[in-house]
Formats: C-alpha cells, structure tokens, sequence
C-alpha cells in the first residue's frame, strides 16, 4: 500500500514536471535547438526512470504520446521530435536485442537484409513484420526490469553524446579550412560555427566575414563578430546586401542549421537560402556544421509551414504608425536551403554529403516512429 | 600602396598639399568677385542642418584615442593586404582599364582631401580588399577653397549626409548647382568664358567629389556640359553665353531625366497586369513612377519591396506607394526567399549600365535579381540612357564606393540612431566593418532593359552607347 | 487466389524449352491477362511457374535452369530493362537462399507455393508508394505527368480519394499514345485534366508545380529508364527549378549503370539511321525509351520510402555485394 503510494506521488511529480516542461517550450522559454534537445532527453531520462510497464509497448506507446504532446506545443521545435524519435528507436533496439539473443532465431532473421528482397521473401520464414511481431507476442516477463537499466544507459549516453557534440564538430576545423582563407558565414547566430572556428584559429590563420542576417539576433551577430576579432582572427561584418559582391572572394560558406530535413535540405536563419545560392553560383563550396540532434526524419513537403515569422516591429519601427498600418510587414525567421544548395555536412559522427543523410535518419530512426 | 596612402593622410592637418596651396592662390582673385552674401548665408543654414544630421549618425572616437596604437596596426596591415590584394588584382585583363580610371579617381580626391583630419581613422580600420577605394566622405567645409560656390559647398554637404541621394537626382542637383554657379560666374580679366569657365567649374566638381565620388550620370552629364562651354563663340557677350548655357541645361535635364523618364514610364507600364505581384528593391524613382502610373490606370497590382540597412531607401518607397493605395509588402533582404514564391516580375532601377551590360545598382540587387533568375521570374532594369556607361567592369571590387562603416554599428531601423554591440569596434584590430554601395549584377540575370529609346537586352548596352550618346 | 488463377497455365505447344515450357509464351500471357501487373512480376511469375515443373537435381541445375530461362527471356522480349530487373532479383534470391541455408529444394518449394503472392505484394506496394507519396501533392498543385505508369497513377488516385484538389497535365506520348489512357484514367475519377502534344512541355511547365514520372526501370545511379520523351521533360524541369519526382517501385531497381540512352539494350537500330528516301512507318520505329540521370530527379518515391539517388544504389549494393 505504502509503495503504491509513494509511486503515485512520484508519478504526481512526474506529471507536474512534464506539464511545466509543455509551457516552457510552449513559451519559447527554453530557446535554440540544443537547449531544447538537451532538456528533452534530461525530461524521457526521468519519465523512463519512474515508469512501469509490463509490456515493452505500453513504454513505446507512453513516450509516443508525450512526444505528440511537445510537437503540438512547439511543432517548428524539430530537435524535441528527433530526441523524442531517437529515444523511441533506442527502446525497440534493447527490446530486439532481448527477443533474439533469448529466442535464437535471430540467425533466421537477419540475412535477408535488403528490403527489394521483400517481394519474394514471406511471413511463415523471414516476414516483413518481423519487429512488430517480436515486440508484440514474445516479450518474455523478465525482460522489462532487464531492459530499463539499458534504456536508461542508453539515454544517459545519448546526453553525453549532445553535450560534446561542438567538440566534435569542431574538431573538423582544420581539414575544412585553410591558411589564409576566406571564410563567410550567414548564420553567425550559431553556438556550433562559433567553436568550430574559435577552435580551428587555434591552428589556421584565416578571415571572416560575418554577414549580419539583419534585422533578427543581430545583437548576437555583432556580440559574434567581436567573440572571433577578440579570439584574434581578422573579422569583417558585412550587411546582408553585401554578399554578392563580395562572394568571388570567399573561400568556403559555413553555416549552422536550425533542423537537417531526411532529403538533406535544411531550415538555418533568414538569408541563408539566397546566401546559399549565391555561393553556387560563384562555385564556392557551402559546407554545414550540425549537430545530429538537428537531424529529423521529415521531407520538406509544405516548406512554408517549417518556416517561422518573426515579430514585424523589428523589421518596421511601429512608430511609423501610418505605414504600419497600410504595408503587409513581412520577417521570416528561417530559410529552407534546398539539399542542391548544400556541399558537405559536418555532423559529429563526420561529413557527409547532402545526399547521403537519408542514411544518417534510418540510422537513427526507425520509420514507424515518423509520426509520432 | 597602403603605406602611401596612409603617409599622405598621416600628413598632419593644416599642412595643405602644394597643390592645395595654388588653388587659395587662385582663389583670392575669385572669392572678391563673388559677393553673393545673402544666398551664402542661406546655404550656411542648410549646411549646418545637414552638420548635424551627419554627426548624429558617425559617432566617431576622439582621434587621441586612437592615435598611439595607429602607426602599429598600419604596419600590421599592410602585411596582411599584400595577400589579398594580389588575389584581387587577378581578375582579369579586361579590367585594367578600370583599375587606371580608379587611380585617377583616387588620386585626385586625395589631394583635395589630404587634409580633412577624420580620414586618418578610417583608413586605419579598412578592409583589405577595398584599400584601392578611398573614403571621401567629409562632414565639414571649413576647409574648402574660397572659389567654391556656396551652392556647391551645400549640395556637397547634402551629397555627403545623404540627403540627395540616387543617380537622377543627383545629377539634377549638380546641374541645377551648376546653373547658379554659371549665374554668378564673372570671367576674370585676360581670359574667355569658354576657355576659363571649365577651370572654374572642375574646381567645383573636385571640391563636389569630395563628398562622395561623381555618378555616371554626373560624370556624363559634365562631360556634355564641358562640350556645350567649350563650343561657346567668343562673339557672343557673356551674359548671352550664360544665359544660353543656362538654358541648355534646363533643356538637358528635362530631355535627358523627366522626358526620358515619361517615355520609360508609358513603356515599362505594359508589363504590368492585372493581379501581378512585383518585386522591387530599394528605391528607384523611374520605378516608382512606373508603379504610380499602372496603378493610376487602374491595374490592380501588389507590389513588395525588398530594402536593406544602412539606407532603408525603400521605406520612402513603399509609403509613397502604400499613399497613392496601392497594395504594399515590405520585407528586408534577408526573407527575400520567403517572399519570393509569387512574384511575377521584377522591377530595378539603377545607377549605371555598364558597356559590357553589367547593371552597377546599390548593394543587394546583384542577389534580388539571381534569386529571381534562379526562379525564372523576368527582372526588367528602368533605366534612361544616361546612366549608361562605356566602363567596363567584371566584379564588384575593383570599383566600387566606400560608405561610414559606423553606419553598420547603428542597428536602429529609424532615424534614431542606436549604437549596437560593436559601438566600440574600433578598438579590436582585428574587426573591421565594411559598407559598399553597390554592387554589379550580371547581364545574364537582367531579361530587359526600359530606356527612352527602347527596350533592350543587356548586350546591346554598347550599341545605344555608339548611337545615342556619342550623337 | 491470385495463384488458383495462375496454375491452369499449361505449357504452350510447340515450345522450346529444355522441359517444353515456353517462358515468353508465359510472361506474354500474364501480362495479357493482368493490365496491372508490371514487367518485372511477371517476369518472376513466369519462372516461378518454370520452377514448379522442373524437378532440378542439385542447386546448380536449378541455377542453371533459372539463367537459361532468363536469358531466354531476355532475348525474347523486344523491351526487356524492365523485366530484366525481375529477373536479376529472383536469381539473386535463389542464390542467396542457397548460399544461406544450403536447402535448395525448400527455397524452390517456398517460391512455387508462394507464387500468387508476389503479385499481390507488388500490386500493394503500389498502394504503399501512393501513401508515402501523397503528401507531395497539395492542394491547388498543378501537375505534369508523362505517359502512363501505374505507380503515377495509383498516386494520383489516391490523391483524389483523399479530397486534395489539382490539375493534371499529360503529355500524349508519342509514338504509343499512353498519355491518353491515363487522362482517361484520371478524368474518370474526377480529376481535371489536359492533355498535350510532348512538344508542349516547354510551354507549360512555367503553370506547373511539380512532375512525376514513372520508370521502367531505376538504374544504379539512381537514374532512370523510362519512356522516351521523359529526358526532355527532366531538363525542362530543372531549368525552370520545378521538382521531379520518380514513381517506381523497388523491384524496378536494376542492374545497369548507362551514361546516356546509347547505353541501352534493345534500342531499335533504325532510329540511328539516316536516309533520303521517305519511309511509311518511321515514326513506329522511333525509340521508345530514354535515359534521364540522376542530377535532373529531386527525389525517388518508391515503396521503400522517398530516396535520394544514393539510396538507390544502396538498395543496390546491399542486394549484390556481400
């Protein structure tokens, strides 16, 4: 009686977590993709902690309504989905892990890895719903309290993973740039290039041009400009107009990412898609710096409903009462870069080619948990 | 280079340069013949106006401050620019010829300018790729020679402050100056209108150029006007010679800008139908009066315009156009993509066409008009024939103009200036700001180009320049 | 059930076969008998039929039965990239179910007993595309499609039936005229629709959001063998900047890697020829295929979910090289 107890207050203080967590994000108070995905995990770390089940997918099915419920409250959030997504596949994994080593058939299962071969492979042998199978008839019963140390593991891991990720990023530097170089980026609100190139000036002596993507963050993009001249590397600001003319003397393009879409294409702050192509057109190679976190296993099909607008008074002082009246203000907040657009991405787990990233999203996702 | 330039701006103030020094010689001849007092006092009043606009908005550092670190990072950064600069000076045969025009340029405006004592600073804080270009904005006339006539010290101040800004109205400007200069002007004794007259008025061009450099359409309009003095009979009495010169250059502007502009306007308005949605950048006057005309035909239309810091231009735009009720959407460069999606054509105005069709345009429509070619959206160019150029240039770089790079660290979006993070950048040797003008859009964005006399692709830039503006 | 309907197949007289059973006879007749079925099944329902009366005695007399029929097969279809990638996935099968296990005689006994089932799985991995395919299309979308392809139209439909509302533009397709049947198709079930002459294309794909083409065939670059006019369409379409997407099932993935349609097998020859006389039915023996590479496709739906030209040729790699 008393352990019952003790449960549903823990579960009282569970949901009293979750629901703060819901208006935070909600609210926009916890800002930038990284903080979000770090809380999100630091928030399934303490749901699967306190939860009970009996069956591997009561677990599954309770993290995929609570993901629902964050997307609702921040859809444009995609870092919390991905967590959410990862976290999800990191459970069907430790559970299959289980189901075959204790089964035996996983030998059978296995070879016929190809999914072309699933025309003329079937059910009796080597069916197709094979994961849904195992996870629904042969969950033996001492296999939850052997799996929930493992998820635990596994999440604890996956937050060790976030928080070195501009290590490992950055780390990349120096077989991305060279002496003398000249580097531009359009995103010079981004915590990821920040260390990428603060990290690489340690070892290379190269110019930057940070373009100010005006009107949204650009105290963060001047206080950015004065962190690199203050770390002493040449640094110039340029106006978001200035690109043009100056791209034929640039080196590379290095932007951060707001979200990596599975086709390779990517949202990252106003300006970058045009930035982008312009950089295309001069031939000079666009080379993203992102953290896996920002990769989500969804396909740009309705661009503009990804794309979030910002508030028009920074565009518009309102003071301009009668213009503001009669002109349809307009301030976007993020860019869709087509994956064309884009020549290298820079993850922590390596650089990869825009057209590979569909393989980095069935690494880390599995497709039933697209939608959550 | 670098050290040259910095020596002779280095030079300590109140040491004018020899040929400073002959021109007060000139000068004091002339200035007694002039005693225009009344319109004088007029000018002082605009310029003083425009005096305290201009430090509102370049809040510079005392120059002590800067002083002790100076002569240090200059060296540093004559090392540095050697690099870049022979990256630069790579591009090409083609350009050379610019590369001789800009030196000239240069040069003339630095001995003008040798002595204004602000110059010091900037040079120290230049970006390296644009060392070649000098900063030529003044924001005083303390200095200025005493043959310079009020009206050109205003309008250099207006130049200066921006408050004339665009390549057709500063032409008008400098011509309608130009006017009263030839009003007042008396030919001193031992010469001839014709022969001393252009002296006279080069003086007040260099002393214009010290604002910032002359427009093309300046540049042609002086040319002509230089041809239209030089042809003056000495037979006629001066004030004849005045008088006709006068009127000429009313005709000049009324062929050359407003008809010009009519024509253009009545031709451009057909592209326009109903429920188009047309793009814009910035603000061009030839444009907005196209706009004006389609809407006073009564086509329905919406209209977006594109602006950019540090001139917001097309905030003018959009009210003048939002005024006249037409449908309006104002957006900045950088949700150009955004915004993008269902626009129909786009409309530019411009400063200059270059004989190899390039368009030289303020900075960002280079990007406004790819965007649109990249989306197979038309992008017409307005543009009267006197901003044709017979220059050629490949890239943005080689020519261009230099604006205050304080103008960067002021992110207010109005008047008010508010000094953001960077209001200290000049401390960090390592941060430099940089403010161009313009920029050079390829032929192969531009679909058609609207003059008086025709429209045409970029490629036939060079035929009208044969055909119209050597006649 | 798709199986009782099968069996009855007897082998025709006169065949040529080692056992007297006539493997074009049988593809030709499915095909005949089932307008949705595609090349490819029908090529794998034909040697699964070969397989259930042959009794081979060791594992390679079955692979050598299988190859023989195979290149029969090949050699007696004029248009065979299609079916060729069928066939190059059932042996590829049959071998590795070989290689595995070592049980050849219960892999052949698996495949005879299943063999209905195939067609049913490749008719529902239509439906699955049109369901991963469905949310390309939105509503007010104007759409370009070319010829007919099942896959495309599958798509569409569904489309419909979901209550999104778009136009449709077909192209004719000359010289086999598809295009007609499938705005018959469409027109049928309530989408507008209208047709063009293949020369239209450059007209009206300034009014057009998107294209989807089907394939004959999904090379391992992830370029595509499909119909001939669909090139002239792809560079259309990436120079006015508008998506293309293919509509191919997986099984359409095939072994070749060709650089341009000269590449091609089966190609007809007198296509390349120049004459001065003039010739009644030249435009019949115009070709019928083309190549499009990989760089004018904007993505792949295939039943194995939206692919990039990498994906392809990983499902590729993964099926031949071990």
């Amino acid at each position: 009686m008393l352990a019952a107890g003790a449960h549903i207050s823990k579960e009282k203080d569970l949901n009293a977590h979750i629901e703060a967590f819901v208006a935070q994000i909600k609210r926009r108070q916890i800002q930038g993709s990284y903080n979000v995905a770090l809380a999100t995990s630091q928030l399934l770390l303490r749901v699967v902690s306190a939860a009970r089940w009996t069956h591997i997918d009561q677990l599954v099915t309770q993290i995929k309504v609570l993901g629902k419920r964050l997307q609702s409250a921040q859809p444009r959030e995609l870092a919390c989905g991905n967590i959410i997504r990862r976290v999800l596949a990191l459970i069907r994994e430790e559970s299959e892990d289980t189901n075959d080593s204790e089964s035996g058939d996983g030998a059978i299962n296995s070879p016929l890895i190809t999914s072309m071969f699933s025309l003329l492979s079937t059910n009796d042998e080597y069916g197709p719903n094979r994961q849904s199978q195992s996870l629904s008839d042969s969950t033996g019963r001492s296999i939850k309290k052997d799996l929930k140390p493992y998820i635990i593991e596994g999440i604890q891991e996956l937050i060790d993973e976030l928080k070195s990720i501009d290590e490992s990023i950055a780390s990349m530097g120096v077989e991305m740039i060279h002496e003398n170089e000249t580097i531009l980026t359009p995103t010079p609100n981004s915590r990821t290039v920040l260390k990428f190139l603060l990290r690489t000036a340690q070892k290379r002596k190269f110019t930057v041009l940070v373009v100010e993507v005006f009107p949204n963050d650009v105290e963060k993009t001047h206080e950015f400009a004065l962190k690199l001249a203050e770390a002493g590397i040449e640094t110039t600001v340029i106006t978001d107009a200035m690109v043009y003319s100056i791209m034929g003397r640039v080196g590379k393009v290095i932007l951060g990412t707001h979200a990596v879409l599975a086709n390779g294409g990517l949202l990252a702050s106003a300006g970058a898609a045009m930035i982008c192509q312009c950089a295309n057109v001069h031939r000079t190679p666009v080379v993203i710096c992102t953290g896996l976190y920002k990769l989500s296993p969804m396909y740009p099909f309705d661009i503009e409903s990804l794309i979030e607008v910002g508030d028009t008074g920074k565009v518009l002082e309102f003071e301009d009462g009668s213009l503001v009246d009669k002109v349809n203000v307009v301030n976007p907040l993020y860019d869709y870069v087509p994956p064309e657009s884009v020549d290298l991405c820079i993850t922590n787990m390596g650089g990869y080619s825009p057209n590979f990233m569909y393989r980095l999203v069935l690494d880390h996702y599995r497709q039933e948990d697209t939608t959550l | 280079m670098p050290e040259l330039s910095a020596k002779v701006a280095l030079a300590p103030p109140g040491t004018p340069t020899p040929k400073g020094q002959q021109q007060k010689g000139i000068d004091k001849n002339n200035a007694e013949t002039q005693g225009a007092k009344a319109q004088r006092k007029a000018e002082k009043a605009a310029r003083r106006a425009a005096k305290v606009s201009e430090q509102g908005k370049s809040n510079k550092p005392p120059l002590e401050a800067v002083a002790p670190g100076r002569v240090q990072s200059q060296a540093k950064q004559g090392r540095t620019a050697s690099g870049v600069g022979n990256a630069s000076s790579g591009g090409g045969g083609s350009t050379n010829s610019v590369g001789n025009v800009t030196a000239g340029n240069a040069i003339s405006s630095l001995t003008t300018q040798g002595t204004a004592i602000h110059g010091t600073d900037i040079l120290d804080k230049r970006v390296s790729l644009f060392k070649h270009l000098e900063i030529t904005r003044r924001s005083g006339t303390a200095d200025a020679a005493k043959d310079i006539h009020p009206a050109i010290l205003a309008l250099t101040l207006q130049f200066a402050s921006y408050t004339v800004i665009g390549s057709s109205a500063r032409c008008r400007a400098t011509l309608r100056a130009f006017q009263t200069v030839i009003k007042d002007y008396r030919t001193p004794a031992g010469t001839t209108l014709s022969r001393n007259l252009t002296n006279h008025l080069s003086r007040q061009i260099d002393f214009l150029k010290t604002a910032r450099p002359l427009s093309i359409t300046m540049g042609n309009a002086i040319r002509w006007l230089k041809q239209e003095i030089s042809v003056v009979s000495i037979d006629i009495s001066d004030d004849q010679a005045r008088e006709s010169l006068v009127e000429k250059i009313d005709t000049y502007i009324r062929d050359k800008i407003e008809v010009a502009d009519r024509v253009i306007v009545q031709s451009a308005v057909k592209q326009i139908s109903k429920g188009d949605v047309i793009l814009t950048f910035s603000r061009s006057a030839v444009v907005e009066q196209v706009f004006l005309e389609a809407n006073l035909r009564g086509i329905e239309f919406g209209v977006v315009v594109v602006d950019t810091r540090p001139f917001y231009e097309g905030k003018e735009m959009v009210r003048r156009l939002s005024n006249a009720g037409l449908r309006c959407e104002y957006v900045l460069i950088s949700g150009l993509s955004y915004v993008l999606n269902d626009i129909t054509s786009v409309f530019l105005g411009a400063h200059a066409v270059l004989s190899n069709g390039q368009l030289y345009s303020r900075v960002g429509t280079a990007l406004v008009a790819m965007s649109a070619k990249r989306k197979n959206i038309p992008v017409i160019v307005c543009c009267e024939s006197i901003k044709f150029s017979n220059r050629v240039q490949l890239d943005s770089v080689t020519f261009n103009e230099l604006g205050s790079p304080d103008d960067l660290m002021n992110i207010s979006i109005d008047s008010a200036p508010k000094p953001g993070p960077l209001k200290n950048w000049r401390d960090l040797p390592n941060l430099k700001l940089l403010n161009i003008l313009y920029d050079l859009t390829p032929p192969d964005y531009i679909k058609k180009i609207v003059t008086e006399v025709g429209s045409l692709p970029p490629s036939s830039v060079p035929v009208i320049i044969r055909e119209y503006n050597s006649a | 059930m798709a199986l009782s309907e099968t069996t009855p197949l007897t082998p025709p007289v006169g065949s040529v076969a080692a056992n007297g059973f006539d493997i074009v006879a049988t593809y030709r007749r499915f095909l005949q008998e089932d307008p949705d079925m595609t090349m490819p099944v029908a090529a794998i329902e034909s040697l699964v039929i070969l397989l259930s009366q042959t009794e081979p005695t060791t594992a390679s007399e079955l692979m050598d039965i299988l190859a023989k029929a195979v290149a029969e097969l090949k050699k007696g279809v004029k248009n065979s990239i299609s079916l060729s990638a069928g066939c190059d996935m059932f042996q590829r099968f049959v071998l590795r179910n070989i290689q595995e296990y070592g049980d050849w005689e219960a892999c052949r006994r698996h495949l005879v007993k299943n063999g209905g089932l195939f067609l049913e799985r490749a008719k529902a991995s239509r439906y699955k595309i049109a369901e991963l395919g469905l949310p390309f299309i939105q509503d007010d979308d104007t759409i370009l499609i070319h010829s007919h392809s099942r896959a495309v139209t599958e798509l569409l439909l569904l489309a419909a039936r979901r209550h999104i509302r778009f136009r449709v533009f077909v192209t004719e397709s000359r010289p086999t005229e598809e295009g007609l049947s499938s705005a018959k198709t469409l027109r049928d079930n309530g989408i507008p629709v209208r047709v063009i002459v293949d020369g239209a294309v450059g007209w009206a794909i300034q009014k057009v959001d998107k294209v989807f083409v089907g394939a004959e065939g999904v090379a391992e670059s992830g370029g595509i063998i499909n119909r001939v006019g669909t090139y002239q369409i792809a560079v259309l379409a990436k120079d006015s900047n508008k998506p293309l997407y293919v509509v191919a099932e997986s099984h359409k993935f095939v072994r070749l890697f060709p650089l341009s349609p000269f590449d091609l097998p089966n190609e007809s020859p007198a296509a390349s020829t120049f004459t001065t006389e003039q010739e009644d039915d030249e435009i019949q023996s115009s070709p019928l295929l083309d190549f499009t590479s990989d760089n004018l496709i904007t993505a792949l739906i295939t039943d194995i979910g939206v692919l990039t030209s990498s994906g392809v040729s990983e499902e590729l790699i993964k099926m031949w090289y071990d």
